[in-house]
């Protein structure tokens, strides 16, 4: 009946004709068209079964020891710790999953997402490995990551230890005041961090925000060193008298590099790695007032979850991140860590710039005062 | 009834899109702040250096969209010249290859061809301007065309040209420019990538600070109500502007073999495209080092490459699926669309904020940790783009033809399938490739959340731009704009194909 009806109707449009007539090959019969929804939907569910990017989903993999997968959150710089996380995949065959930080995210960023995830009950970092240490620290201290000694680090000194081995710190990055020696005068940059707050240097001073990152710790421990009294008094030279502010350390390096600022507030990798790149910078070590400047270690914990304690290929890469192998690496790489391993320091040649005697305990405990002064002075 | 079927299927995804990418994360957003009970960790209050941070970002927006509207006109006559675009797919492939490359990269390449001396708010607005030009040129050339023109030409036997253009022409056409001028304006007040590649702060990164530093959603959502109600008065603006005006259907093929280039119009569209995407891209080209940081950042990050496009084209397609069932939607059509939009509109951070509040948890947990999330995150932030170009084609829609097969006998479902996707699917194409590109440079949503075992291309470019690895910047840059050819290609051989 269909086909009569149809011979029925009113002759269609050229349009029509040509439109249909366009769609016709799609579809041409029901059998075809089940045939390429079919191949459609086949080649979909493959192409992104079989490319899977390994992330194993807490409730099957984290929680099977079966799957070797281990899901590490890494803010350690992205070049460096992919060659070090590939190569230790390749040796032990352990299919490691890593969420790389990146310069938007400046470490906070994972840590705050391993807090949201332990808050909603599923955690899913088997291993942290962070470019410093202090928010390791505060992590520890919400019972967010697990005990673990890793016997390579018995050559590490005690106090890169936690107590209750939560987290092992190695690798330091110094706090620094980078500057370009062709536009400023060695003689023209303070040598403490106190003296960057004054009038005449203050306005010619970049910082990166002191919300995030190494820059964070560091305004902490000049709370935890200099007292509140004398550091928000800091702050307020510093916003009084002009002080910039960038989105990052690097990018507080590149308004030097710019011409923008005279000093940037920073670390010494993105020194190391701006003269790398052909920039023309130098760096002093200001002494933060007991004698040295703030020496930041990167850091490796086990997060806290269900199968993450147990895990033993967790344990392995751990141990391996905090070898001396890995340090040593880092030291020789493009931004340079500073190992704390005594022998090591012998052994590549390096020295340790004079460093603060306060201690990484007491700069985690002044982190939410310096944050809350940071945000009610600094940052309004 | 296979079409039927067919037809039913895409509405049901559409419509389940639309609910997981936009509905169920902006309640999660709500609820979770209620839940949680917090007042932000900066106060109830904007402070003064936040206001200068939106002010700024508001004044670089505005002058990037002004910019990009005068730039826009030589490509724009020359759009509404060529009567319809299918005769030109070189002009086609110049625009979409303009359009698809990541504003970042053309960010780099300026930053190679400036002095870094040079002011970075002009090289901001020099860059999203030279980046989102083809939006205007497309938008009000294909306006001309197809419904000005007519009009204007009938009020030319009134009038004079000049008073034809006035009286006529321009308030018909002021639609046009003015959506132009709001897509181009929500995407760069939006924009993380290039302010960031300027070394700029603006509001975007303020707002992706806060997201990144806080653990607590109110510490988003709150910094952002000001760009919030700056976007929203602006689409309550657009709805009134567009609002009440009949469709103003295509008018068929006129002007016809009208398109005859002058001398100036080739040098101005050679020039258009010479300084939009020629400049960036060929110094980045002329410094590459050697092809072997080529051939490792192909080795090193091949597999982020692949993801990304994967799950960028995806969200594309999803997009449009989700533009067509609401635009086409046979209830709460209004409400679905303006809610999209509204959606897409907020900062790329509150977004990303609403998908983890959406899906951080045990029921949902599966979608939280793997790619679907990141498809999601795209599709919430750039969905808007599927829902505009499909309702672009409904107000362009041939009733002629409509009701043609509706006397044939022909349902709403087979007319749609078999009449409107066939005479639109170029452009369809086109909005899926707009929502891919935009995906694929997206850095403030994706970074909250990503999942393990890929890396947005996107990022690794910010991370290598900040590590002064020049080499490996540029290799992945080049590899990126290498990935707009296909897609650019494609488009314009199916649009002459389509309409030969």
């Amino acid at each position: 009946m269909a086909p009569k009806a149809r011979r029925d109707r009113p002759k269609r449009s050229k349009d029509v004709q040509k439109i249909r007539f366009a769609v016709k090959p799609l579809f041409m019969s029901a059998e075809l068209h089940n045939r390429q929804l079919k191949t459609a939907i086949t080649v979909l569910v493959l192409g992104f079964s079989g490319c899977e990017p390994s992330s194993p989903n807490p409730s099957t993999a984290t929680r099977v020891p079966s799957t070797r997968s281990v899901v590490v959150y890494c803010s350690v710089d992205e070049g460096f710790s992919r060659s070090v996380l590939d190569d230790f995949s390749r040796r032990t065959g352990i299919e490691l999953s890593v969420i790389y930080d990146s310069e938007a995210g400046k470490t906070t960023g994972l840590v705050n997402r391993i807090i949201q995830e332990a808050r909603s009950g599923r955690p899913r970092a088997d291993v942290f490995w962070s470019s410093e240490l202090f928010n390791t620290i505060l992590l520890a201290r919400r019972g967010l990551l697990a005990p673990f000694d890793p016997p390579s680090a018995a050559d590490i000194p005690q106090r890169f230890k936690d107590p209750m081995y939560r987290w092992t710190a190695l690798a330091s990055r110094a706090r620094v005041l980078a500057y370009d020696p062709v536009r400023t005068s060695p003689e023209l940059v303070p040598k403490t961090w106190q003296g960057i707050a004054a009038p005449k240097y203050a306005n010619q001073v970049v910082i990166a925000n002191p919300l995030f990152g190494t820059t964070r710790g560091h305004v902490a421990a000049m709370f935890a060193l200099w007292g509140t009294d004398r550091a928000t008094g800091f702050l307020r030279g510093l916003r009084d008298h002009g002080v910039s502010i960038a989105d990052g350390n690097s990018s507080a390096v590149r308004a030097v590099i710019a011409g923008r600022a005279s000093m940037a507030a920073t670390d010494t990798d993105d020194v190391w790695v701006a003269q790398r790149g052909g920039a023309s910078l130098d760096l002093v070590y200001p002494d933060l007032g007991d004698g040295g400047t703030l020496l930041i270690p990167c850091s490796v914990a086990l997060v806290t979850g269900v199968h993450s304690e147990s895990s033993e290929a967790a344990r392995r890469l751990v141990d391996y991140l905090v070898s001396a192998d890995v340090e040593r690496m880092l030291a020789q790489s493009d931004s340079r860590n500073i190992p704390v391993r005594n022998a090591l320091l012998a052994e590549l040649n390096m020295t340790r710039p004079p460093e603060t005697k306060i201690g990484f305990d007491a700069i985690a405990n002044a982190m939410d005062e310096a944050a809350s002064a940071v945000r009610e002075i600094l940052i309004r | 009834m296979i079409l039927q079927v067919s037809i039913v299927v895409q509405r049901v995804i559409s419509w389940l899109v639309f609910a997981l990418a936009i509905v169920w994360p902006s309640v999660a957003l709500i609820v979770r702040c209620i839940t949680e009970g917090d007042v932000p960790d900066g106060g109830f209050t904007i402070s003064a250096r936040q206001w200068t941070l939106l002010g700024r970002s508001v004044w670089l927006s505005a002058s990037a969209t002004a910019v990009c509207l005068l730039f826009s006109v030589p490509a724009a006559i020359g759009v509404a010249r060529c009567g319809h675009l299918s005769r030109r797919p070189v002009i086609v492939a110049c625009l979409l290859g303009v359009l698809l490359c990541p504003a970042t990269i053309y960010a780099l390449g300026w930053s190679r061809i400036l002095p870094s001396s040079f002011s970075p708010q002009v090289r901001c607005v020099g860059v999203w301007a030279l980046w989102a030009w083809p939006i205007p040129a497309l938008l009000v050339g294909s306006g001309w065309s197809r419904s000005v023109r007519p009009v204007y030409e009938a009020a030319l036997l009134a009038t004079t040209p000049l008073k034809a253009l006035w009286a006529v022409a321009v308030p018909l056409l002021l639609r046009y420019i003015t959506l132009s001028a709001l897509i181009v304006f929500v995407l760069c007040v939006s924009d993380y990538g290039v302010p960031h590649a300027c070394l700029l702060r603006v509001y975007a990164t303020e707002l992706l600070g806060w997201a990144t530093s806080s653990s607590r959603t109110i510490d988003t959502l709150w910094p952002a109500w000001p760009a919030i109600a700056i976007t929203l008065a602006l689409l309550v603006f657009l709805g009134r502007m567009w609002g009440g005006v009949p469709n103003t259907p295509h008018t068929g093929p006129s002007g016809a073999g009208a398109f005859c280039a002058s001398r100036w119009m080739v040098l101005a569209w050679v020039g258009c495209f010479t300084v939009s995407w020629l400049c960036p891209v060929g110094t980045l080209a002329v410094k590459m080092v050697s092809e072997h940081a080529l051939i490792e950042a192909l080795t090193l990050y091949s597999r982020d490459l692949l993801w990304s496009l994967g799950l960028s084209i995806l969200a594309g397609i999803l997009s449009i699926m989700m533009g067509v069932g609401l635009v086409w939607g046979p209830v709460g059509r209004s409400v679905a669309l303006s809610w999209t939009v509204v959606f897409g509109a907020l900062p790329g951070a509150v977004i990303g904020a609403a998908l983890i509040a959406a899906y951080n948890n045990s029921a949902t947990g599966w979608v939280y940790d793997n790619w679907p999330i990141v498809v999601l995150s795209y599709v919430a932030r750039f969905g808007w783009v599927g829902v505009a170009t499909a309702w672009l084609i409904r107000q362009s829609v041939r009733r002629d033809l409509l009701d043609q097969a509706l006397i044939d006998g022909a349902d709403d479902g087979i007319a749609w399938g078999l009449v409107q996707v066939p005479m639109y699917l170029p452009t369809l194409l086109c909005g899926m490739a707009v929502v891919a590109a935009l995906s694929l440079a997206d850095v403030s949503a994706s970074s909250l959340v990503r999942v393990p075992g890929f890396s947005p291309p996107a990022h690794i470019l910010i991370e290598k731009f900040h590590r002064f690895e020049d080499g490996m910047l540029i290799s992945l840059s080049l590899l990126l704009v290498v990935a707009t050819f296909p897609p650019a290609l494609l488009l314009s051989f199916v649009l002459k194909r389509w309409y030969r």
